[in-house]
């Protein structure tokens, strides 16, 4: 009798459940979101890199995980270094990781569609910074960042137009248009890397 | 030196572990004294009255020892942003509510006018923000982690946040170690800083991606051993210290209050800029 082929399945096992990963993962995302930024400044890279982690976590945790990443990111940030008002760009957070969710659900998540590249600079880079800009004016008084270029962008665009919030928003898209769509990359690149047992979200 | 190093150095750092009041107050009271001259520099609108907030905060902490980082974090951060900001909004750069001319000033042979208004604002924001980030250091920086534990616990923050919270101020320098030790190993084969825009973002991805799986492969033991703890367990969680205030809270508190009455009289009399009387240009 001929033996039978068994085909063997290979099962990753998991020995802790999905809640108990889920807050060890949130701080290990908040974490990779400060320094992120830290290695930025040390590569100069033309980015902020601090919320690619929160794209990330979204993206192999879901949104609540990757919202609450972002968010306690900036909790911390500002119960140390920013002070206590930017503790509002947390919702900035919760809307990185929500346009994430959605490109997710949608399927933007394949580089090599078209789609998720004009999805991702009209939502990172065109609607997210309304939403910067409404933060920046209400609780920050909507000043000039200080990096040169959208300080330049800012002050030509006061300049020119006399429009204190147009020139608020101009401002924020030259970050955001080149910031949000390169983290959003990134963070695709690497959960397309992350062994299976880390993906939560199904 | 940019302000996110100095973040890295300031998250690195514990408390400060000094006999002074500041240390030995309780953290409820370094947390409410925190929000509370952070709320007070909002619904005033002078900077004098920010910077004599600032002055007390920065005294407080010369006595408890922390003021170092503080004031580097201060002149990273702060210094910066009031140049460039008082110099676009306070020249004639279009920002809209300028109206006050105070003085002139020679720029390369053309006299610009210098507005009361744009000065006011360039100045009056990042000094609320200098207050915030102090008051918020000062908090930090004189309570240690154990202590913090207490004192979120008191607020009834819920366990899991509380671990969330302390976790992130654990993983930030471990993860910063790490992400150095990754880049002088990339660096060592080949890794080259000296690159234009798009080399810098390959290189931020030959960083990033080693330190994610890295920090992800640990969060699989470390989940396991907070199971092994019991911190899932249905049971009362006990703490390292007790929390309660005495007699340095009380008369803190005290001071907080009687602050608050005299600052209500001064905006209800005087009104929001009572120094400077500068116009609340969102009106």
């Amino acid at each position: 009798m001929a033996e039978e082929k068994k085909e063997v399945e290979v099962v990753e096992i998991s020995p802790t459940g999905k809640a108990i990963i889920a807050v060890v993962l949130i701080p290990t995302i908040a974490a990779l979101n400060y320094v992120g930024g830290v290695i930025v400044e040390a590569l100069k890279a033309p980015i902020w890199g601090d919320t690619w982690a929160t794209i990330l976590g979204t993206l192999i945790g879901g949104f609540w995980v990757g919202a609450a990443g972002g968010f306690l990111y900036n909790i911390i940030m500002a119960l140390t270094v920013w002070g206590l008002p930017a503790w509002v760009w947390g919702f900035a957070n919760v809307a990185i990781a929500l346009i994430a969710y959605f490109m997710m659900k949608m399927g933007w998540t394949d580089l090599k569609k078209p789609m998720t590249w004009i999805m991702m600079i009209i939502l990172y880079g065109l609607v997210y910074p309304i939403f910067t800009t409404a933060i920046s004016i209400g609780i920050f008084g909507g000043g000039p960042l200080v990096k040169p270029l959208p300080a330049a962008v800012y002050a030509w665009v006061l300049k020119s137009t006399g429009n204190f919030y147009l020139a608020n928003y101009l401002q924020n898209v030259s970050t955001e248009i080149i910031d949000k769509p390169i983290s959003f990359i990134i963070s695709v690149i690497i959960a397309q890397r992350i062994p299976k047992r880390f993906i939560l979200v199904k | 030196m940019n302000f996110l190093s100095v973040g890295v150095s300031l998250l690195k750092r514990t408390a400060v572990e000094a006999d002074t009041i500041i240390q030995r107050l309780d953290g409820r009271v370094k947390f409410l004294y925190f929000l509370w001259a952070t709320i007070i520099v909002y619904i005033f609108y002078d900077p004098i009255l920010n910077l004599i907030f600032l002055a007390v905060t920065l005294a407080m902490a010369v006595y408890a020892r922390v003021s170092k980082p503080i004031i580097m974090t201060l002149l990273i951060i702060v210094v910066p942003w009031i140049a460039l900001a008082t110099l676009i909004l306070a020249l004639p750069f279009g920002f809209p509510w300028n109206e006050t001319v105070i003085a002139e000033i020679d720029l390369f042979g053309v006299k610009l006018p210098v507005y009361l208004e744009g000065l006011g604002w360039g100045i009056t924001w990042p000094l609320r923000i200098s207050v915030a980030i102090s008051s918020a250091l000062l908090f930090y920086l004189s309570t240690n982690q154990a202590k913090l534990v207490t004192t979120l616990f008191k607020m009834k923050v819920p366990f899991k946040v509380i671990y969330m919270t302390i976790a992130t101020f654990q993983f930030i320098p471990l993860l910063a170690d790490e992400a150095n030790t990754i880049m002088q190993a990339q660096i060592s084969r080949g890794l080259r800083t000296d690159v234009n825009i798009v080399g810098r973002i390959k290189n931020y991805l030959a960083v990033v991606i080693p330190l994610t799986l890295s920090a992800l492969n640990k969060v699989q033991t470390r989940a396991i051993t907070l199971e092994s703890r019991g911190f899932s367990a249905p049971v009362k969680k006990t703490l390292l210290y007790e929390a309660e205030l005495k007699a340095p809270d009380w008369i803190f508190l005290a001071l907080i209050i009687v602050s608050t009455i005299v600052l209500a009289w001064v905006y209800v009399n005087i009104g929001y800029s009572p120094f400077t009387h500068l116009r609340w240009i969102w009106a």
